[in-house]
């Protein structure tokens, strides 16, 4: 993978959290919908994961458990927060 | 060597040892490996099922701290109405009165919503107290700390500003109620929005109640439309001031200061932000160890799990409590 292609796939990241980041604030003080945004940038963490590893060619299964696990921790720790 | 120090020496080596990563196969150091992530899920789901237990088995311990005053809901949303030069709203001590028979209806009934589960509708309260109405619109909000907090929150909602800034309401009806609401102690706000048709104001504002037909609620907010075409009151006769005595008649919910057991908004965002704390913590030492010791690893990005950590603890630190509907 060019440095390019890196940079582009970092950028893509960068967007799927900045965007994370914008729902949270658009949907202060509605936690449902807070928390499908959080949901979605979990979800949107997981795939860039494992995109970004198979055009690595190091795509492993190993590798989409951490994913899976650290999303699913981070859901699951901000769905406590906003336990009613 | 005394005790503290043998525990602190063998805390250090244990930490040093599940910090190594694991040579043979190139994994993460054991405390960020699948298996502890997984544990930590396991340990997170067991608490939140724990909570769930507990709020049921006793209720009322577990809430929202709270400390809202009916003089400030009303003087907040006024600004807001000065701000967009739109007269300020007078407290009516009936609409207060289905304000408040609204909001003891939802502990009564555990529910949280503008329609009840048995279908009654916010308008039933309203003409319930015997206030006559050409308009009328409801706002809701529970599990917030401060009373401009949850005025904020309601300019926040596009529904709920709509109410606020509606220059066809000319009265507003706050309670403010402690509970327990789905196994949580917490304060319920409830604001009630009105016009009484002109007749009702020439009779000193006390008409026999009057059902108007309502639509069905659609949005978060409610704002009954009138049946009729909206007759226009003559501004010299809603008064801009609050009346005291409005506030003096409405004693039964002037404030509400919830003091739960457990608060727990503090509790479940303390622990997400000691957990994601702790894991970001591990991540940085595992990172930092693997290059020092420029270790290959079969691992996913450490960018990207630190990029989402820090945004989780952003969220949960800057998350406020409260909900409005």
């Amino acid at each position: 993978m060019t440095s390019k292609e890196h940079l582009l796939h970092y950028l893509i990241l960068f967007l799927i959290l900045t965007l994370g980041l914008v729902g949270f604030v658009v949907f202060r003080f509605r936690p449902q919908l807070q928390l499908l945004v959080v949901g979605l940038t979990v979800g949107g963490y997981i795939l860039w994961g494992i995109a970004h590893h198979y055009t690595e060619e190091r795509l492993r299964w190993e590798v989409v458990g951490e994913y899976i696990l650290v999303g699913v921790l981070v859901f699951v720790m901000f769905a406590l927060t906003l336990l009613r | 060597m005394n005790c503290a120090t043998t525990l602190t020496v063998n805390f250090l080596i244990y930490f040093k040892a599940v910090m190594n990563p694991f040579l043979p196969e190139e994994h993460r150091a054991p405390v960020i490996h699948k298996k502890a992530l997984a544990i930590y899920i396991s340990i997170l789901l067991s608490f939140y099922l724990f909570l769930n237990f507990f709020k049921t088995a006793a209720p009322g311990i577990l809430g929202f701290a709270s400390n809202i005053f009916v003089e400030e809901i009303v003087e907040v949303t006024n600004a807001y109405r000065r701000e967009n030069s739109i007269s300020e709203l007078r407290l009516d001590p009936t609409l207060s009165r289905a304000a408040q028979k609204k909001a003891e209806d939802m502990f009564a009934d555990d529910y949280w919503a503008h329609v009840a589960p048995d279908g009654t509708k916010p308008w039933y309260f309203i003409t319930a107290v015997g206030y006559d109405y050409v308009y009328a619109g409801e706002n809701l909000a529970k599990d917030f700390q401060k009373s401009e907090s949850v005025v904020v929150a309601w300019m926040d909602s596009p529904t709920h500003r709509q109410n606020i800034l509606n220059d066809r309401f000319k009265d507003i009806g706050v309670a403010v109620v402690n509970g327990t609401l789905n196994g949580y102690e917490t304060t319920l706000v409830v604001e009630m929005f009105g016009r009484r048709p002109p007749e009702a104001l020439a009779k000193g504002g006390q008409s026999s109640p009057t059902q108007v037909a309502g639509t069905s609620p659609a949005t978060t907010s409610q704002v009954e439309p009138p049946e009729e075409s909206p007759v226009e009151i003559p501004s010299e006769s809603i008064s801009t001031e609050l009346p005291q005595e409005a506030y003096r008649e409405a004693q039964w919910s002037l404030s509400a200061q919830t003091r739960p057991k457990v608060d727990v908004f503090s509790l479940t965002r303390s622990l997400s932000l000691a957990l994601g704390s702790m894991v970001l913590g591990f991540f940085t030492l595992d990172t930092y160890t693997a290059r020092k010791r420029g270790l290959v690893r079969l691992s996913g990005h450490t960018v990207a799990h630190f990029g989402l950590l820090i945004l989780l603890l952003g969220f949960v630190w800057f998350l406020k409590p409260g909900a409005v509907l």
